[in-house]
């Protein structure tokens, strides 16, 4: 990929700081994203992935520090970008890149906006900070992005209260707020987890759309790979706070080569399993406590491929397999494997 | 919206009947009545009065009839804005009350502001600073504030008072001022002495106040709207006042009435201590002395105002609250 990416991870490690002590939450993520595409962080609940997305916007509660790496963000593609790891969390700079230039969508769209305020307001708030229109202004902007969320009624809408709206609403109004300052990176954090499935299916659709509207580069987080399949174009898989595999969506797909993306693959139930009486492969064995990270390859003692003296002791180095695709694992299948689509 | 205010004025009306009720039952609840405490303590200054004189005068102050015909007709001259007849003062109750009521109600109020304006700023100073120096000192001060009964702290805070500043402390206002007329130079010198009444009655409101303050806010603190508007770029400071301490303002709004009861509650025995010319220690005397009708106003007034400062911050919370003032999801 020849265009340069708007946001570099490089080795980035966050660790839970308890009284003296460091736990690490991630470790060592690398991580590129390119203008325009939409990149899925996929992994477990617990592995990392909101916290990757929270760090990008130094939004960490203060137990959860940035022990090292840099967070790379060049917004016009100037070649000289800006490291958001070593900001002040509370200083200006940072705050001129949230909501401005970097968004974020938020799991819970019921609590994500204050029930005392107008979603007009908290919308229109965000505008009248980063780019000085008036107060006119940024209420027709509002409508417009309203409208173009697919909220009925939009000069109305405008005044209502968020207690007035559904899930699904509040989940568009969440959007239109993300969106109202064209930022060149909007990160999602499980937007639609907390939605039912017909609710999803239509957020996800309003998300394309903008997608190509305004070619907003995306971080996705899910843990639900049929979205994956739907929304992304590059997709990394996470467990245990490090990045085991990174490809586009066809490679991960296609061609996974980590064990662990293997078996999460397998997990997925597809239509025709129930007729030819397949049951689904669960993983075996559960992810283990932060402060019990195994030796080696966090993965290995759940992992059927592991060998013993080597996964246990050491951490897999990156292999490259393709100009984009990337798998941390000691294990080399060189076989092509079965159609993993859904 | 209507609606709602309709239906809370309505409630307050049969709450303030309901209290008429209580507190006319109250005052009878005492052995005796105001005849007996007059006889015996006219009898203990040596006077002789014969059964004759004593049913004569029951039957003059009326006290002769049924309880339900004295409380209808003292309801029915209520209601008509005769609070009727102090037996002690020989004056009308509201003559009696016209003198003191509004120093008690300056002292009420000013309690009330300065509970807020202590209480707001130095919970949200609490929370935000969880667990620094300043928030274990306040939270110290508080408990301190909570634990100490009123008299004593008055005590100490005269003591305090005239010890620092030689103040003419007790009372409400210097001797030379006491029987004059409002004036300018009247009030600075009432609020030179009103703070000893006002940090001793708010206190311990303060501090329950701070805490729930605290309490809240801190909650608050970690949801996901203040997430979000940080997310967006707001600076902390703007963003602390808009989102979360709007938030954690209702439950402080929403005991306002309670607070009120609260200082009202411990107006008298403050009043007496320190010797105020407010109702506090006129309450008191009425009751000692059964002047019924005078104990019985008070009462109701107190309750009054219980009642209109729980109305108020029901308006007060329509007004900050969307959800109570448009309900549920339309």
């Amino acid at each position: 990929m020849n265009v340069k990416p708007i946001l570099s991870l490089k080795e980035l490690s966050v660790s839970l700081k308890i009284d003296d002590n460091y736990v690490s939450v991630t470790e060592d993520v690398n991580l590129d994203i390119h203008p325009g595409r939409v990149m899925a962080l996929v992994g477990e609940s617990g592995c990392g992935k909101s916290v990757t997305a929270s760090a990008l916007l130094r939004l960490l509660p203060k137990e959860l520090v940035i022990v090292n790496g840099e967070i790379l963000f060049d917004a016009q593609n100037s070649g000289t970008p800006i490291d958001i790891a070593s900001l002040s969390p509370k200083g200006r700079e940072i705050r001129n890149i949230r909501g401005n230039e970097i968004a974020m969508i938020f799991q819970e769209p019921m609590s994500s906006f204050s029930p005392l305020h107008t979603i007009g307001n908290q919308i229109e708030e965000v505008i009248r900070l980063h780019k000085n229109s008036s107060t006119n202004d940024a209420r027709s902007i509002v409508v417009g992005l309203l409208k173009k969320v697919g909220i009925g009624n939009p000069e109305k809408a405008v005044d209502r209260y968020p207690h007035t709206f559904s899930g699904g609403m509040r989940q568009r109004a969440m959007i239109a707020r993300a969106l109202s300052c064209d930022p060149a990176l909007l990160i999602a954090d499980e937007p639609t987890t907390a939605l039912d499935v017909t609710i999803q299916a239509q957020i996800l659709n309003v998300m394309k759309e903008m997608q190509s509207e305004y070619g907003t580069a995306i971080l996705f987080i899910t843990h639900n790979l049929g979205v994956v399949a739907q929304m992304a174009h590059d997709v990394a898989i996470m467990y245990m706070g490090r990045i085991i595999e990174r490809g586009s969506v066809t490679e991960i797909m296609k061609n996974p080569q980590h064990p662990y993306t293997i078996n999460l693959l397998r997990a997925v139930p597809r239509l025709g399993d129930l007729e030819a009486q397949k049951r689904l492969e669960p993983i075996k064995g559960s992810v283990p406590s932060l402060f019990e990270r195994p030796d080696g390859c966090a993965f290995s003692p759940r992992c059927e491929k592991s060998m013993t003296g080597q996964c246990d002791r050491q951490i897999p180095p990156q292999r490259q397999l393709s100009e984009t695709h990337f798998v941390s694992c000691f294990w080399n299948s060189q076989k092509p494997t079965e159609d993993y689509v859904s | 919206m209507l609606h709602l205010l309709l239906r809370r004025i309505a409630a307050s009306i049969v709450t303030l009947t309901l209290i008429s009720v209580v507190a006319f039952f109250l005052i009878e609840l005492p052995p005796g009545d105001f005849v007996d405490s007059y006889v015996s303590k006219k009898t203990q200054g040596g006077d002789i009065i014969t059964q004759e004189e004593i049913s004569e005068m029951r039957s003059r102050l009326g006290l002769d009839r049924p309880v339900y015909v004295r409380y209808f007709k003292w309801v029915g001259n209520l209601v008509r804005g005769d609070f009727g007849f102090s037996w002690e003062y020989r004056r009308p109750v509201s003559d009696v009350l016209a003198e003191r009521l509004p120093l008690t109600f300056i002292l009420a109020f000013t309690t009330l502001i300065f509970t807020y304006m202590i209480a707001v700023p130095m919970g949200i100073f609490s929370a935000v600073r969880q667990y620094s120096l300043g928030d274990h000192a306040i939270t110290i001060l508080g408990y301190v504030g909570l634990a100490l009964p009123q008299f004593v702290f008055a005590l100490i805070l005269m003591y305090l008072g005239h010890l620092w500043f030689g103040a003419s402390v007790g009372g409400l206002f210097s001797p030379e001022f006491e029987d004059a007329p409002w004036s300018v130079a009247k009030g600075l010198d009432m609020l030179a002495h009103i703070w000893i009444p006002v940090i001793v009655l708010g206190t311990a409101g303060t501090a329950f106040q701070l805490r729930t303050m605290r309490a809240v806010l801190l909650d608050e603190l970690n949801k996901m709207y203040v997430i979000a508007a940080r997310a967006s770029g707001l600076s902390e400071f703007r963003l602390l006042m808009k989102y979360p301490v709007r938030m954690a303002l209702n439950p402080i709004i929403a005991t306002l009435g309670w607070e009120l009861s609260h200082i009202i509650s411990g107006a008298p025995i403050v009043g007496l201590v320190l010797s105020l010319p407010d109702t506090g220690p006129l309450f008191i005397n009425s009751l000692l002395n059964q002047d019924m009708y005078l104990a019985g106003t008070m009462i109701l007034i107190y309750c009054a105002l219980v009642v209109i400062g729980t109305f108020l911050s029901d308006i007060l919370l329509m007004i900050m609250d969307p959800r109570i003032r448009i309900g549920g999801v339309s």
